[in-house]
């Protein structure tokens, strides 16, 4: 059973709502600061919108094959004698895994087993997730499908929602931006039927993640909750889905 | 299945996981407190439950897990 949102939720509670669709690990880490360790796809991993959507169209059927995967020891010299870590990247959906395990330390074909393995119990889980609906997708970027804007289009997150209903189930979205105006943050509107804005003052730099504003997420997730509470979304969410079922 | 027999088994699977045979775990030993113990590891975990136990942990299960006592519980309850 989902804890339900109210003033009896812990932060642990608040975050065990959510689901990470990235771009990066930022959010898995918030979700570690507060007590839990996220177990999904794309927590830990680094992915443009360009390639989610197109993972996401596709089912995520070419997530858990090896042969769409490079593994190669191209990562920082940060290993505990300057060795450098291998890092998995897919070669159609761009998504970038860190592996923490380094070169000369591991065997690079039983650390591509472990990861196929890691990747294809994650990707039933996250279908299983997205079908049932009672968590929220979460989605950040500092990037834009564009080289020349900032932050994505408003097109394009929409049609990453529209992806989920038709090819998975009823989940929500909520897309993270940076605030313009600091008392926008965490606040959050909704953008469609089942789409809503949220803000926090800052992203962590890509560089390191770990140092990202707590406190901006805990209030934005708190009050999507609130917001998903008042049954606002919940009201249009059926029509919406089965629209999508129609077409 | 007596929850003892279950974490025996469980301290099996960690030593083939993490290829420590001299690697002890409790009831109270959580993520922090074993080398690498990452999502990685945890899904080598996994697999091997499952395959063992004939039993299906999702990963909401996992992610609210807080110790081996927690997934000696879960392990448990399955099987009651």
């Amino acid at each position: 059973m989902q804890p339900q949102a109210g003033s009896a939720m812990t932060p642990r509670d608040v975050f065990s709502r959510f689901i990470s669709l990235g771009e990066n690990c930022e959010f898995g880490l918030v979700q570690v600061k507060f007590g839990l360790q996220p177990f999904s796809l794309f927590a830990f991993a680094f992915n443009r919108l360009k390639g989610l959507t197109l993972a996401l169209a596709d089912r995520l059927a070419q997530i858990a094959d090896p042969s769409k995967f490079d593994l190669a020891p191209i990562g920082r010299a940060q290993g505990p004698n300057g060795e450098r870590e291998y890092i998995l990247t897919h070669k159609t959906y761009g998504t970038v895994v860190h592996t923490q395990r380094f070169e000369g330390r591991v065997d690079p074909q039983e650390l591509m087993k472990a990861q196929i393995d890691r990747l294809s119990y994650l990707r039933d889980e996250f279908i299983d997730d997205m079908r049932q609906g009672d968590r929220i997708a979460i989605f950040k970027s500092s990037y834009s499908e564009y080289p020349d804007k900032g932050q994505p289009s408003f097109a394009a997150i929409d049609n990453l929602q529209q992806l989920i209903l038709k090819h998975y189930g009823p989940t929500q979205l909520l897309w993270a931006a940076v605030a313009d105006r600091r008392e926008l943050v965490g606040a959050v509107h909704p953008l469609g039927p089942v789409l809503v804005k949220g803000y926090v003052s800052r992203f962590a730099d890509p560089e390191d993640a770990t140092k990202f504003e707590s406190q901006d997420w805990l209030k934005l997730c708190s009050n999507t909750l609130k917001f998903l509470e008042n049954g606002r979304l919940k009201q249009v969410i059926a029509p919406a889905i089965a629209g999508n079922e129609a077409a | 299945m007596d929850d003892q027999i279950i974490l025996q088994a469980l301290q099996q699977i960690f030593k083939e996981v993490f290829a420590r045979p001299d690697l002890v775990v409790g009831p109270e030993t959580t993520a922090f407190d074993v080398d690498g113990w990452d999502s990685l590891m945890m899904v080598q975990i996994i697999l091997r439950i499952q395959s063992l136990y004939s039993i299906r942990i999702s990963g909401r299960e996992v992610q609210n897990l807080e110790n081996v006592g927690d997934l000696v519980s879960l392990i448990s309850s399955r099987l009651s």
